[in-house]
């Protein structure tokens, strides 16, 4: 990460009370490195969403993909969360067809996992931390 | 929550700037003490909302 303060860092993370602790770990830590830190949560609700979030996401030259939600919410009916793998594939799509330069780092709770939930990344070493 | 502070310094071991996982931690401290404030003053139910993230980076800024 440069010296550059301002630069934005995109944060993909779970948004429930089960990663509390880890969301606030991640504001801790990554502003600890000095980057603006930027996330969907700013993002209010209704039209043209999905194009603000790839509008945040190509304003940030760095970015944090959390992808250890692979199970399903408690409440009714049970859901999976599917944002947060589907945010990495809208950047990496937009990354493929641009020369702009970007770096991007994959999280997970346990290893090996994240090949079998999403082994499109086959190859990237996701960054395990246990939490 | 170590886990992520040791990972992020892993994955931005070329970053010019380097603070400690103590470091990190001592900000997690802050953080975590200033979130109930932080809701309280916003109004806000969860802390997964726009006004308290902001505030929230502002705290561990």
């Amino acid at each position: 990460m440069s010296a550059n303060a301002s630069d934005g860092a995109f944060l993909n993370i779970p948004y429930d009370r089960q990663f509390t602790k880890l969301y606030l770990a991640y504001i801790s830590g990554l502003c600890a490195f000095g980057p603006t830190l930027r996330a969907t949560l700013e993002i209010p609700g209704g039209d043209w969403r999905l194009d603000r979030i790839c509008g945040l996401m190509k304003d940030c030259p760095y970015s944090f993909h959390d992808l250890s939600r692979v199970q399903l919410d408690r409440a009714s009916p049970r859901t999976p969360q599917f944002n947060m793998p589907f945010e990495i594939g809208l950047l990496l799509g937009y990354l493929s067809g641009t020369d702009d330069r970007h770096l991007w780092f994959v999280f997970e709770s346990r290893e090996r996992r994240l090949q079998k939930s999403l082994s499109d990344l086959d190859g990237t070493d996701p960054y395990i931390h246990g939490g | 929550m170590r886990g992520v502070f040791r990972q992020l310094s892993n994955a931005l071991v070329k970053s010019e700037h380097q603070p400690t996982v103590r470091q990190m931690y001592r900000i997690y401290l802050d953080v975590r003490q200033a979130a109930p404030l932080v809701m309280r003053d916003t109004g806000a139910n969860s802390l997964f909302e726009a006004g308290v993230f902001k505030r929230l980076v502002v705290t561990a800024t």
